[in-house]
């Protein structure tokens, strides 16, 4: 290799994909969670074809830019904001286990160990994955009728 | 076209590390754009959707679109983390030395042997994730200087079922004509190569 000629080829603008990677790596779980509720969203988006972001922006008050990042996974979102797109979309972007309390054996059922609290499905690489139940659309997502009180 | 340092050890006889094109001025290297892509749930979201056809042919059709979203997801999150790791640990703290962690790409292998076709039959058959979907493609012109040409989110068994391979496969061989016709090196001294 000529390596007086290789440096002639050496761009002198630096590479921003550092940043980048550190902010993702750092917070695995909010990109996680983010990419969760995106790829629902687009899922929905896709499957209406009287919505799109301007529209969806439209119904909760915001920029088209804004829904935009949100797909991309670039927003950590309020609670409000998700209940507001819940709201918008039909469709329940978050769910809750449900939960047991007994004040007599004072403990709440449904707790799981720290460690096992999972923000996401894994994918495990020894091929433990979760395969499709049916062969339904596979983008096919069912709207739920929301029952929300503005 | 131009190249752009991610990690380099530079030192008065070496330039060793990896490198990414920027293909055009003022838009993103391979590195920093396919990190990009690979971690936007929409354009991962919209490229399987797109490629469906292609899924229903090859080891993917058991999956749902979701779950492979969440494979590039996780695998995009290692991807940057090995990365990250090089890049502040330099060659001598990874227990892996670059040129072990990059393959050469199928036509620079060996000789097929029994068992080689064996295993490659294996996987063909294996309904699970046979191989990591996400891969960096490259060039390695020195024993630790490699270039990355760019990448792709692998569906076909062999890059040239896929449009989007085969347009791997030709960034390959320009950026190899770009470095022979800036006598950078010679055509028998560079090697194809991928990360996964």
């Amino acid at each position: 290799m000529n390596r007086k000629n290789f440096k002639k080829l050496i761009s002198k603008t630096p590479s921003k994909w550092k940043e980048k990677a550190q902010v993702r790596v750092s917070q695995p779980w909010l990109t996680e969670y983010s990419s969760q509720i995106a790829r629902r969203i687009v899922a929905l988006i896709k499957d209406d074809k009287d919505l799109n972001q301007t529209r969806l922006g439209k119904e909760i008050g915001v920029e088209r830019q804004y829904i935009s990042r949100v797909i991309q996974g670039k927003e950590n979102l309020s609670l409000q904001t998700i209940w507001k797109l819940s709201k918008a979309l039909g469709f329940e972007l978050i769910n809750f286990p449900e939960y047991e309390y007994s004040k007599s054996r004072n403990t709440v059922r449904s707790r799981v160990p720290k460690d096992e609290v999972k923000y996401s499905q894994q994918v495990k690489k020894t091929g433990e994955t979760e395969k499709k139940v049916s062969n339904t659309d596979t983008t096919k997502i069912v709207p739920m009728k929301l029952k929300l009180v503005s | 076209m131009e190249l752009v340092s991610i990690f380099v050890n530079e030192t008065p006889n070496e330039v060793e590390g990896i490198f990414a094109m920027r293909y055009e001025e003022g838009q993103p290297d391979e590195i920093e754009r396919l990190f990009d892509n690979w971690s936007d749930p929409d354009f991962v979201f919209s490229y399987f959707l797109f490629n469906e056809e292609f899924l229903k042919h090859q080891y993917f059709d058991d999956y749902t679109i979701d779950v492979l979203c969440l494979k590039v997801g996780e695998e995009v999150q290692e991807l940057q983390q090995a990365f990250l790791k090089y890049e502040s640990g330099g060659y001598s703290i990874n227990a892996e030395p670059l040129q072990s962690i990059f393959k050469p790409l199928a036509p620079e292998l060996p000789q097929f042997n029994e068992e080689i076709l064996q295993k490659a039959k294996l996987l063909v058959d294996d309904k699970n994730f046979p191989e990591p979907i996400l891969r960096l493609y490259g060039l390695r012109i020195s024993e630790k200087t490699f270039i990355i040409t760019g990448g792709a989110i692998k569906i076909t068994h062999f890059m040239e079922d896929h449009p989007d391979t085969r347009d791997e496969l030709e960034k390959l061989e320009k950026v190899k004509q770009w470095l022979m016709y800036n006598e950078v090196t010679t055509q028998e001294d560079i090697k194809n190569c991928y990360y996964e």
